[in-house]
């Protein structure tokens, strides 16, 4: 990547404002789980530190198990850490919940809502009156080409569909950072794909600080500003790649020399790590 | 999505008869061997009275006797129903969520329901008399275990993540149960509810046998030392219908009010 036309294509996409405005900053993280009473703690997570800027979309990496939903959960507060410390945007704060939007791999609809009462089900959790977050999330929906199926419950649509739902839900809460935990993972190569693109264009709108978790490294590439490869449990953060693909891309991209070289060294870097973890079981 | 063709509706009332058919012809098999018990076998009518005439009996009897029976003992079962829902699920709810009410209460629970409902029966009668309190309470004690065991069971039946998205949007705990786990408990109620609606006309006909002087329990018990086998039938039959009506009620509620449950997969997907 020659340095000119890096520099372009960030001048077109979110991550592009000059880095240093951290926003999410993890301060040597460590997470220990169980105590000697259980036989024993179980280290999940190993002094990880990481900057996120505001708008950039980083992606952590490594082999299952390897502590990385662990380290989002903390990031998220929906744990704490047995030691370091979360600041958002300088400051340590007890509650850290409102600042995130959080998506899981599975889209968690609820199979007794609708998918517009779904939708709803974040800001209503907010305190939005019930009959005013309906209409939020049909707003939503339309918005996104999901009007038609506001009236259908979860289990009359694919999954590509519901994930798009679970997105609704977690974008109608206006959380400017967004946590996303695996969000395609249970999806299909091809619905996969689409989706990647999807949130993409979405990214391009919103401009969201965005913090991914996955163990596939093409989507890594494919989506990323910068990618944290993670070491076998327990978990630390191992090595920084900057993604300097042209913005805005697409699914031409994933044959093109650039992005297989950079495909190629994430590979190895986390490949002996994988191999570790497949033979420890 | 595929419209139904013109032939659908026909073909699935012929599937759904060919399913049926073994129970008519069970059914069938049952009713004539009954009817003509007395002539194949030779033995007096009151053993097994034919069909036709316990039929009979059940019109005949009914303004008189069966009905205004029905109308105590349907009572009971009503009260009875109700009281143990409501216990049975206000004590699932708390034992769900104060783990030493669980430890303190459920050992005790589950041990009442190993003594018979028929030996706790005549007890309640002293206590409370011979009306209707101590049927309501014997039918009460038999309904309120499954509903509380079923709502235990499906609060418990929310996945971890759910209750996580539920933390990540900062709920609060009041939220994570109107919001998620009663919901999502419904079904695993209606579950236990239909059962208790079912056995609470054992309860509620226990508490009669032991001592009523209103309902189809004593009508049941008068008749039979009588020799009148065929009443005792009909008040049988009627007793049925009850717990059958029961269950259907039961059942339209859970169709109407947790529809979405029966929705299934669009099998285009």
């Amino acid at each position: 990547m020659s340095a000119s036309s890096s520099n372009a294509a960030r001048a077109e996409t979110p991550g592009a404002q000059p880095l240093p405005d951290v926003r999410v900053w993890a301060d040597h993280v460590t997470k220990e789980f169980g105590g000697a009473a259980d036989g024993g703690a179980v280290v999940a997570v190993v002094d990880a530190s990481l900057k996120v800027s505001r708008g950039e979309f980083v992606t952590l990496v490594g082999p299952s198990g390897c502590g990385k939903s662990t380290l989002l959960n903390i990031i998220a507060g929906l744990i704490e850490p047995t030691d370091g410390r979360i600041l958002i945007d300088g400051q340590e704060e007890a509650n850290r919940r409102r600042h995130f939007g959080y998506m899981f791999q599975r889209d968690l609809l609820l199979p007794w809502r609708n998918i517009r009462a779904n939708v709803a089900l974040g800001i209503e959790v907010l305190g939005v009156p019930k009959r005013k977050a309906r209409e939020m999330a049909g707003t939503i929906l339309d918005e996104f080409g999901l009007g038609g199926f506001a009236d259908k419950y979860p289990v009359q649509l694919s999954g590509g569909m519901r994930q798009r739902a679970a997105f609704m839900r977690t974008l109608l809460c206006q959380r400017e950072i967004l946590l996303l935990d695996e969000p395609f993972g249970a999806l299909d190569a091809l619905t996969r794909s689409v989706m990647q693109e999807w949130l993409l264009k979405l990214w391009g709108r919103h401009h969201h600080t965005i913090i991914f978790i996955t163990h596939d490294i093409e989507e890594a590439v494919f989506l990323s500003d910068r990618i944290l490869t993670m070491s076998a449990r327990p978990g630390r953060i191992k090595n920084e790649f900057r993604v300097d693909l042209p913005r805005p891309r697409d699914h031409t991209i994933l044959t093109t020399p650039a992005f297989t070289a950079l495909k190629q060294r994430v590979l190895d870097d986390i490949y002996e790590e994988s191999v570790r973890t497949a033979e420890a079981g | 999505m595929v419209e139904p063709v013109e032939g659908g509706r026909r073909d699935r009332v012929v599937t759904r008869l060919k399913h049926a058919l073994p129970l008519l012809i069970t059914v069938t098999v049952i009713i004539l061997v009954w009817e003509f018990f007395g002539k194949i076998t030779g033995e007096p009518e009151y053993v097994l009275p034919p069909l036709h005439k316990i039929l009979i009996t059940a019109v005949d009897r009914s303004l008189d006797k069966l009905l205004p029976a029905t109308s105590v003992t349907v009572q009971e079962i009503m009260a009875g129903f109700a009281l143990g829902t409501i216990v049975g699920f206000l004590l699932g709810v708390a034992t769900f969520h104060v783990e030493t009410l669980r430890r303190a209460i459920m050992p005790l629970v589950i041990a009442s329901q190993a003594v018979p409902v028929l030996a706790i029966a005549p007890i309640l009668v002293i206590w409370f008399g011979f009306g209707i309190e101590p049927k309501i309470i014997v039918a009460g004690l038999i309904v309120f275990f499954p509903v509380t065991i079923n709502t235990m069971a499906g609060l418990g039946a929310v996945e971890r993540d759910v209750i996580n998205l539920m933390n990540s949007l900062d709920a609060t705990p009041r939220q994570v149960f109107f919001k998620v786990r009663f919901p999502a408990a419904l079904p695993a109620i209606f579950t236990g509810l239909k059962n208790a609606a079912v056995i609470s006309v054992i309860g509620a006909i226990v508490g009669e046998w032991v001592g009523s002087d209103a309902g189809l329990g004593p009508v049941m018990i008068a008749a039979n030392s009588a020799f009148k086998t065929d009443l005792v039938f009909a008040a049988i039959l009627y007793l049925a219908v009850i717990g059958v009506s029961l269950f259907l009620a039961v059942s339209l509620a859970e169709r109407k009010l947790i529809a979405w449950h029966f929705l299934t997969r669009n099998p285009r997907g």
